[in-house]
Formats: C-alpha cells, structure tokens, sequence
C-alpha cells in the first residue's frame, strides 16, 4: 500500500513505513500547519496542539491509498482550527481574549495599539467563524501560501474549481466583516 | 462566452497555465463586461487581503522547534494507545509480550482486513506464535483464519466461515429495519465524527423505552478511542444479541398505503412537494442476553475497569421490540442514509454529496421488556461514564432523568447544538451540525406514541419551517 504526498512534495510512503519515515513527513509538515492554525487561532499553544492532534489522526486513522497526505492534513488541521474557533464562540471568550491579550503583552507596543490590532484580529476570526466552512478553509488556505493545486488537494476539488470557491469566499468573506464591523 | 468568475480569479491569482492565460487575456481586451466584472474582483479580492493580512502578525517564532514537538507527539501517541497502525511503531523494550495491529480500509468506512498478530516470550525466545486475519464484507465478517505455530514448531491453520455480526448487520443495506433508521438519522448524523460514539449508541441506547428524548454533550477528547476495536464487544454482538427482522423494507407509491401497512397517521410536510421515496420499514426484535463478563471484558478494553456493574445484571435478558415505521425522502438521500459524514474524514462522503436531502421518519416508540430487578439505573450511570462523565457527573445526571423511558443522545460538544423547541404542540429536540460546509439539523419529537425525526440541511428556521408545515 503506497499513499502520496502532494505532487510538489512528491515522495510515498508504505506499510511498512518507519517512524523514521513518519518523522520526515512530520518534519515536512509541521511548520506549515502550525502556521496555519496561528493565524487562525491566534494562540501558538492552542495551535501547536491542534496541529499535533491532526497528526495523531493522521496516525491512527491514514487516508485510504492513494490519498494526498499533504492535502489530507491541511483540511484535517483547518477542520480542526475552526472547529476550536467555534467553541471558543460557543463560550463567549471573544471579548474577554480582547482584554486579556492586552494585558498579557508585554511587548514596547502602545496598548492601545494592541488592543486595536487584537480587535482587528477578532473581528476577522469571528468573519471566518460565521462563514461556511469550506470557503473559510480555501480563505485560510490560500492566504498561507497554498497555490490552487495543493488547496483542490485539501477540499478535495480539481485544481480548476479552487478559482470559483475562493471568489465565493472572498464575496461571503466582505459580505460578513461588513456585517460584524457594523454590530461592533 | 464570457469569462466566469473562478477563471477571473485564477487569471489574477496567476493560477492558469500559460494557454488559459493567453486564453482569458485575448477576451479581456475585447470584452468590456469582463473587465468590469474583473475589476470588481480585483478589489474585493483586496480588501479581503487586507483584512486577512491582520492575522499575518502572528509570529513563528513561538512554535516549538520540529524535534521537540515531535517527541511531543509520541508521548501523545504512546498515551493514546498501545497499538500500533500502520506505521509500524513497536514497543519492544523488555517486554513478555509485544502486539502490532493493522488495519486496512476500503471505500468510505468498510474495513476490507484486519490483521492481527500476537507475539509471546518467556524469556527464552518465542514460544507462541498467533496471527488472526479476517475478512469483512458489507455484510458482517464472511471469513476468519487462525495461524498458530506450537512449541514444537508446526504450523497449524484453520479457516471458518462466520455467520452476519449483528454490528454490520445494522450498516447493511438489505437490511434496514426502522429502528435502525432511527439511529442512523437522529443519532449518527449528529455523531458523523466518532465512530466510537456510533458504536455507544448502537449498543446501549436501544435498551431503553422511548418516550422521551434527552441530550448529552460528549467531550470527545475523554471518550475512550478504544471502543471501536474492542474484541469483547464484537464477541458481544456476535454472542449475546439476536436480531429478528420481521420482513424487508420496500418502498409504497402513497402516503395513504404507507398508513395502512404501518397503523401509523402519516404527516407529511407541505412545504417540500411529494417525497422522493417513501420507504416501509419493517419491524422486529432486538434480544440482548447479557454476560457479565464480557461486558466487563470491553470496560477493560477501554480502559475503564473502574465503571462498576451490578452482579444481578448477568444473565438479564432485554427484549426490544420496535413495529414498522415509514421513511419518507426529499432529494436524493442514498449517500446521508447509507453512511454518516465524518468532517475530519476526507474519505467520508459529504453533505454536498446528498444536497437538498431531508428525511421525516414516523415510526411507533420502542418498548423494551425486561425483569423488573433490572437495575437501569447503575446501567445507565455506566453509559454516562464510558461517554466521557465521572462517576459523580453520572450519579447526578441520573438522579435527574427517568431511565426507563428516556432516549439519550449524544452529540459532540464543540461541533453540535441542541434546544428545546415547540413542534406542532409538543417539545421536541432541535440539534443543529455542521457536516462540512453545510449545517443540517435533527429535529426529534414524540406525540402519541409516535416518533418522529426531521434530518436535513439548514438550519433551525428550516427545521421549524418544515415542521409547522406537516399536516
């Protein structure tokens, strides 16, 4: 049984395959995907832990032969990073993050210019949070830097189709941070 | 022709290879409403830029280093589980005895092999030597071989044919008795994600009569992931419940006829036209004779020994009995029936792949018969607890909830919502999911002696709207 990687990351892996091997793919991996799930979640232990549950679901529970891993672990992390933007909805933390961010920092920045950024940075994960799911997860996606190829792989459409979703995307995207913005 | 949207954005995205590109660039010059329609996603795409860009300034730099969190993630892995799949970890550190498990699956949730092979030391080198493979189809598990090599070295192998678990017998298209639909529309759409939530489901909540239905949040991260392959639960199924289906689904070509056979006062919802397919389930009996010590047997499996059972449970026999029912449905329905969504599961089939499918199932409540010292209550208790409560939590849940008639349902915390809602006089249950892209609901109530459940896409104003228009 062989399963592929993403055709830029080409390489297979085996039944057989060593923990070696899977430290490689984790090695390959796991930047990225914290990457990701920081700039969806904000909170560099919340992601780090996602991006290691996506993985020890990647482990437990492979794709069936064939699949693209690498696909496979971005729809799987954003799954995920949404999934944990929509709890924290759920418990009404939005606000409290505002705050407690700011007073966290210990950066030179200005506060206000903390707070600031943090509500900017709120407003567009509440966006994210109230939009479908797939075209939040193309959002996300492309804007770490997937090309069309490697975003079909995560959502599991043709390369063809990634066009059309990210323009859907982007209009239900504009659509509902006007929204937000207006609700304050 | 013009250029669509999706060729727009690709084109801007320098997305298109160099013959699309002269392709989209040629139309450009001469088509003034595609430069128009081209100029409007140009700026949206960048105002979304710069929206998006906010969370660019997230650092890093704060993520643990590759090594360190990969020693990260076999801690989390040897926590998780002693087993290994696939990958072929082996825990061989002076130990008596050392246990590699892999699995293979074919199309969505199928398992096509299982293999499974044991391996003692006495400290003198091997003694025993077993490796058990088995093969499952749609159907249940068609055959099992056993491979064993005695002291002596010979090698003796003996193949069996099985009869249908009662596990798969449920999945099976052929037969897809109403309470089975039930489960499958109101609890597992709700549960696409765990499997190990399907399995609680399939094997506890039939055992109590329906009359009124309550929801739990599951916390998945303290459900125990070894359920699933629990040896001694399979035994379970295979052992101790029989199945007896009186008759096959069909499908009726009205309404009035689907009434007749069933005895149940159809409703129909006015607002979705004439159903795609009514389909007549048949009724028939569920059996489950328990064994103590199996039971005990998957509590072990699953690590939660520490869940208590009464002695006077062994050797209870529960009778469940359901009548016919009747599944009426909208669109297309193959793929959401036959298997739940997994959001997390690239392979499982989507919400999109059953898009504008909804389901009303009538069906007449389950009764359940069983000896009156059945203790239901420490029973129930243990169900809470495998699903994740403490002893406490279940002690008191329990003390609030009527187990002798009550339909629990659980629902992963952070990816399901529940309420109580007004359903043509009564109160029903409305839980609302998102299977990929889409939300979808379940709507499940109870009016004179009938059940009902309302699965589809949409959200609560489309559950309500199609509810308040059944007549």
């Amino acid at each position: 049984m062989t399963m592929t990687l993403s055709k830029r990351q080409s390489r297979t892996l085996s039944a057989e395959t060593s923990t070696t091997e899977f430290e490689s793919l984790f090695e390959l991996h796991w930047k990225r995907l914290c990457g990701i799930l920081l700039q969806l979640l904000g909170d560099p232990l919340e992601a780090e832990d996602l991006a290691l549950e996506t993985f020890v679901r990647l482990y437990q529970h492979p794709p069936s032969e064939g699949y693209n891993l690498g696909g496979w672990l971005y729809r799987v992390a954003t799954n995920l990073g949404l999934n944990a933007l929509r709890a924290r909805r759920r418990r009404q933390h939005y606000e409290e993050r505002a705050g407690s961010f700011a007073i966290e920092d210990n950066s030179l920045e200005d506060p206000s210019e903390t707070i600031e950024r943090k509500m900017k940075q709120d407003r567009v994960r509440a966006t994210l949070d109230s939009m479908k799911p797939r075209y939040a997860q193309v959002l996300i996606l492309r804007h770490s830097g997937l090309s069309y190829s490697e975003i079909g792989s995560a959502v599991g459409v043709a390369p063809g189709s990634v066009g059309t979703l990210l323009a859907r995307a982007q209009k239900e995207f504009q659509g509902k941070f006007e929204l937000i913005e207006r609700k304050g | 022709m013009h250029l669509s949207e999706g060729e727009l954005r690709a084109y801007q995205d320098q997305e298109l290879n160099q013959p699309a590109t002269q392709k989209v660039e040629e139309h450009l010059a001469s088509c003034l409403r595609c430069q128009e329609k081209a100029e409007a996603l140009q700026i949206q795409a960048r105002r979304v830029d710069d929206k998006m860009s906010y969370l660019h300034e997230e650092t890093i730099e704060e993520i643990s280093c590759t090594k360190k969190a990969y020693l990260r993630f076999e801690r989390r892995i040897l926590e998780v589980t002693k087993v290994s799949r696939k990958w072929g970890v082996r825990y061989d550190n002076e130990i008596a005895s050392r246990n590699a498990l892999a699995m293979t699956r074919k199309g969505k949730d199928e398992i096509a092999s299982q293999n499974t092979l044991a391996m003692t030391s006495d400290g003198e080198g091997i003694v025993t030597r077993n490796a058990l493979a088995m093969t499952y189809d749609e159907e249940g598990i068609t055959s099992q071989s056993t491979l064993a090599m005695t002291e002596g070295g010979e090698l003796v192998m003996t193949t069996v044919k099985e009869k249908q678990t009662m596990w798969k017998k449920i999945n099976s298209k052929s037969l897809r008795p109403l309470w089975v639909a039930i489960l499958i529309i109101a609890v597992f759409s709700v549960s696409m994600a765990f499997p190990s939530v399907r399995a609680v489901a399939n094997s506890f909540l039939k055992l109590f009569r329906v009359e009124q239905i309550q929801v739990i949040q599951v916390d998945t991260e303290r459900f125990p992931g070894q359920l699933e392959s629990s040896s001694q639960l399979e035994r379970i199924f295979n052992e101790n419940v029989k199945v007896d289906i009186q008759g096959e689904q069909r499908e009726v070509s009205s309404v009035s006829e689907a009434s007749e056979i069933t005895g149940i006062p159809m409703v129909i919802p006015t607002n979705l036209g004439e159903p795609y397919k009514l389909l007549v389930q048949p009724g028939g009996t569920v059996t489950f004779q328990v064994d103590l010590e199996l039971v005990r047997g998957v509590l072990k499996d699953i690590e939660r020994s520490d869940i208590e059972l009464p002695e006077s449970l062994d050797g209870t026999s529960i009778r469940m009995e359901f009548k016919g029912g009747v599944l009426a449905e909208y669109g297309d329905c193959s793929s959401s029936i036959d298997a739940p969504s997994d959001p997390d599961d690239p392979q499982a089939p989507s919400m999109e792949d059953a898009y504008g499918c909804t389901t009303l199932m009538q069906a007449h409540s389950p009764t359940v018969s069983a000896p009156p010292e059945l203790d239901i209550t420490s029973l129930g208790e243990a169900y809470l607890q495998i699903l994740g409560m403490s002893l406490e939590e279940a002690e008191s849940f329990s003390r609030n909830i009527d187990w002798t008639t009550t339909f629990i349902i659980p629902i992963p915390r952070y990816r399901a919502d529940y309420k109580e809602v007004d359903v043509n006089g009564v109160t029903g249950t409305l839980i609302t999911h998102w299977v990929n892209d889409d939300k979808g609901f379940t709507l499940l109530w109870l009016k004179d002696g009938i059940i009902y459940a309302l699965s589809g896409p949409g959200n609560q104003a489309t559950a309500l709207e199609i509810a308040g228009s059944l007549k």
